[in-house]
C-alpha cells in the first residue's frame, strides 16, 4: 500500500472518530498531519482505543501493547509511519 | 492563611526549582518554575481584573491539561474567584448545557474548545452574536516546545453571567461566598451537578494528602487524572502545597506511563482502577524494575480493583506503596486503606480518613451492626458545601442531624452517600454498589459489582460491566458486557459463571464489546450501557 493510500485511510478514521468522540456532527475544521490528537486533546483515552482498533481492522494489521504510545499515535503522520512499517513487516 | 496565600508563599521559596511540566513521550517537555510559574499566574490574574473579573466570580476553564490550564486555575484563584475546569473532550452541546446550568461569568477556553463552544453557540441562536472574547498569549516555558500546539488562552465574558455575580449561590438558599471550587458530577441521574466546594475545605483536603502520601518538595508526581476530577484536582494542590513537581501527561497508555516514571524520576501517581487494569496487562520487560525505582507509593482511586487485580498490581510495583481510596465528589475521601493495611484488608477501601466520620446507617438511621449492611453517611473534611443552584437536590444529599439517634452520630451536615456498604468491627469499610444500581431480579438484591469481580476473574476477560434492565417476568434482567483479553468465548464464560454464582445471578445476556464506555476519570458509565439496552428492549416490545 502506497503511503498517500494510507494516509487517506488514517485521515478518514482519525475524523470519524473525533465526531464520534465528540458526539458533534461537525468535523474540525483543520486538522493538520501533524496535529497532536491525544495529547492536543482532540482524541481521549476512550477514542485512543478506538482509534487502534479501527487500525486493525482497517489495515489488517497485529498491534502489540508495546507498540500503543503517543510516539506511535499522537499525529495522522506518526501513525501513518507506524501502519507502513507494520505492513512492510508482514511482507517480508 | 488560606489556601492560594500559602500556594504563593511556596512559589516564592522553590523560586528556582521545577512546579510544573507537560511531557509528551518520548522527548517534549515543557517546564515552569515556580518563579516562572508565579509571574505568569500573577500576570493572567491582572489581566482577567483588567476584563472585569471580581472576587467571588464563577470561571469555567474549559481546556486541555495543560501548563496553560494550570496557570489559568491558579489565577482564577488568586483573584478570589469560584473555579470550575471540564475537559476539553466533552462535547460542545454538553459544554453549553454546562454553562446554562452553572451560569459563569467568564470561560477560559483554548483554540479548539473556542471554535466548538462558538459554533454551537451560533448555532442555538444566530442573532445573537458570539459575545467577545479576548486573547491571551500562550504562557510557554523552557525545554523542548511540543509542536503545533497553540496553547494561547482565550477569554470570553460569558454574555448571561453579567452582573450575577454573588446573587448565583444565594438562590440555593445558603451562604455560600466561601466557595472557591465547583466540581461537576455526572450523577447517576445523567444530569451535570455542580459541586461547591470551600477554599478552606480545598486546603484541609490537601493537608491531610500530603500526610498520607508523605509528599515533600522532593517529590515528582505524574498528573494522568484531570482537575475536573476530585482525585485529579487534589493531587495538583497537595504536589503545590508541598513544593513538589507535577508532571502533566496526556496519555493513558501502559508504555507512556512507563516510559514517564522512568525518564521524569516519577515517585508518585494518583489513579483509577482502568489505568491500573490496562497496565497489568502490559508486559513486564527485563528492565522493567530498574525502570520504575523511583516509584514511592500510587494510588487506587475512583473505584475498585478485583482482589486478584490487587494482588497482580501488589507483585507488579512490587517496592512501591499502595493506598488505596474511596469517596464521592460530594465528600471527596470517606476512606483510606494505608499500605501497612493492604495485604491483610485489600478487599476493603481502608478507615474513615483523619477529619471525618463514616458510619453505615439501616433504613430507621440508626448504625448498623458491625458486618451488616447499610447507607454510607459522612462527616466532615471533604463535605461540600451544596449543589449549585439547586436547593433541593442539595437537601437531599446534605441532611442535618440534629438530634443525634445515638451518642455516636456527630450533631451536624451528613452526606448521605447513597452506596451501599458494612463496616467490620476493627472500622474497615467495604464497599457494595450504588444503591440506584442494585439489580432486583427474580426477588434477589444484586450489586453489580458481585457479578463483575466473579467475570473478572476469568483468565481471558480484561474489563466487564453489569447492568440491570426492566424485563416483566425477573423484574429487572441481568445484562453483561465484557472486554476480552485473547481467546474468550461466551459458552465457557457462561459455564464458569455457573460453577462460581447463584442461577439468578448470572447474567441472562451476555455481549463480547471492543471497549466499554467510560466518563473522563475512568469509571464505566453505566447509564450509557443501560440505555443501549432499554431502547433495544422498548423497540423489540413494540415491532
Amino acid at each position: 500500500m502506497e503511503l498517500q493510500e494510507i494516509k487517506e485511510i488514517t485521515r478518514k478514521i482519525v475524523l470519524e472518530i473525533i465526531v464520534l468522540n465528540n458526539k458533534t456532527d461537525e468535523k474540525p475544521a483543520k486538522l493538520e498531519d501533524d496535529d497532536s490528537l491525544i495529547d492536543g486533546g482532540y482524541i481521549d483515552s476512550i477514542g485512543a482505543v478506538e482509534l487502534i482498533e479501527e487500525c486493525v481492522q482497517n489495515f489488517d494489521i497485529l498491534i502489540h501493547p508495546a507498540e500503543l504510545s503517543l510516539e506511535n499515535f499522537d499525529t495522522i503522520n506518526r501513525i501513518c509511519q507506524f501502519i507502513q512499517s507494520k505492513l512492510d513487516e508482514n511482507h517480508r | 492563611m488560606n489556601l492560594i496565600q500559602q500556594i504563593t508563599q511556596v512559589f516564592s521559596r522553590y523560586k528556582e526549582k521545577a512546579a510544573t511540566s507537560h511531557y509528551v513521550p518520548p522527548n517534549s517537555l515543557i517546564t515552569l518554575t515556580y518563579g516562572q510559574l508565579e509571574e505568569r499566574v500573577r500576570e493572567l490574574a491582572q489581566f482577567l481584573l483588567k476584563q472585569g473579573m471580581q472576587p467571588g466570580d464563577l470561571v469555567m476553564c474549559y481546556m486541555t491539561k495543560s501548563l496553560e490550564l494550570v496557570v489559568s486555575i491558579l489565577a482564577v484563584m488568586l483573584n478570589g474567584g469560584v473555579c470550575s475546569s471540564f475537559y476539553s473532550k466533552q462535547n460542545p452541546q454538553y459544554a453549553l448545557k454546562l454553562f446554562s446550568i452553572a451560569n459563569p461569568n467568564f470561560l477560559l477556553l483554548e483554540e479548539n474548545t473556542l471554535k466548538n463552544v462558538k459554533k454551537q453557540m451560533e448555532t442555538i441562536d444566530s442573532n445573537n452574536p458570539f459575545p467577545l472574547c479576548v486573547r491571551y498569549p500562550q504562557v510557554g516555558g523552557t525545554g523542548t516546545s511540543l509542536q503545533n500546539h497553540n496553547r494561547a488562552i482565550y477569554i470570553l465574558k460569558y454574555a448571561s453571567g453579567e452582573g450575577n455575580s454573588g446573587k448565583r449561590f444565594q438562590e440555593v438558599g445558603n451562604s455560600f461566598d466561601n466557595a472557591s471550587w465547583c466540581l461537576f458530577t455526572s450523577g447517576s441521574t445523567g444530569t451535570p451537578k455542580g459541586v461547591l466546594i470551600s477554599g478552606e475545605d480545598l486546603l484541609r483536603r490537601a493537608m491531610i494528602e500530603i500526610e498520607d502520601y508523605e509528599l515533600t518538595d522532593q517529590d515528582c508526581l505524574l498528573s494522568l487524572l484531570p482537575f475536573s476530577f476530585d482525585v485529579g484536582l487534589n493531587q495538583f494542590l497537595s504536589c503545590f502545597l508541598s513544593g513538589a513537581h507535577l508532571v502533566i501527561l496526556n496519555s493513558w497508555f501502559p508504555k507512556d506511563i512507563l516510559t514517564t516514571i522512568r525518564s521524569r524520576n516519577i515517585n508518585g501517581i494518583s489513579s483509577v482502577p482502568s489505568i491500573w487494569a490496562e497496565t497489568l496487562a502490559y508486559p513486564r520487560g527485563p528492565d522493567f524494575e530498574q525502570n520504575i525505582r523511583t516509584l514511592r507509593y500510587i494510588t487506587v482511586s475512583g473505584g475498585d480493583l478485583t482482589k486478584n487485580q490487587l494482588v497482580q498490581l501488589r507483585q507488579y510495583f512490587r517496592d512501591a506503596k499502595i493506598f488505596k481510596t474511596y469517596g464521592q465528589t460530594e465528600t471527596f475521601r470517606s476512606s483510606i486503606l494505608k499500605p501497612f493495611d493492604f495485604e491483610r484488608k485489600m478487599t476493603s477501601v481502608g478507615r474513615s480518613v483523619k477529619g471525618t466520620q463514616v458510619l453505615v446507617l439501616n433504613d430507621k438511621g440508626e448504625i448498623t451492626p458491625p458486618n451488616t449492611e447499610g447507607e454510607i453517611v459522612h462527616y466532615g473534611v471533604g463535605t461540600m458545601l451544596g449543589y449549585l443552584n439547586d436547593l433541593e437536590g442539595t437537601s437531599e444529599k446534605l441532611r442535618e442531624i440534629k438530634e443525634p439517634v445515638l451518642g455516636m452520630i456527630k450533631e451536624g451536615k451528613w452526606v448521605f452517600t447513597g452506596d451501599r456498604g458494612k463496616m467490620d468491627e476493627e472500622g474497615y469499610l467495604y464497599v457494595l454498589g450504588r444503591e440506584d444500581g442494585m439489580i432486583k431480579t427474580l426477588g434477589n438484591r444484586v450489586y453489580p459489582k458481585e457479578i463483575e469481580s466473579c467475570i473478572l476473574e476469568h483468565e481471558h476477560v480484561k474489563n466487564a460491566a453489569v447492568v440491570g434492565i426492566r424485563d416483566e417476568r425477573k423484574g429487572q434482567a441481568i445484562i453483561a458486557e465484557v472486554v476480552a483479553n485473547g481467546a474468550l468465548d461466551k459458552p465457557s464464560l457462561i459455564g464458569f459463571l455457573k460453577e462460581r454464582l447463584p442461577y439468578y445471578m448470572v447474567p441472562s445476556e451476555i455481549n463480547i464489546v471492543g471497549h466499554l464506555p467510560m466518563t473522563e476519570s475512568g469509571k464505566i458509565k453505566y447509564t450509557t450501557i443501560k440505555e443501549r439496552y432499554e431502547e433495544r428492549r422498548f423497540l423489540q416490545d413494540h415491532s
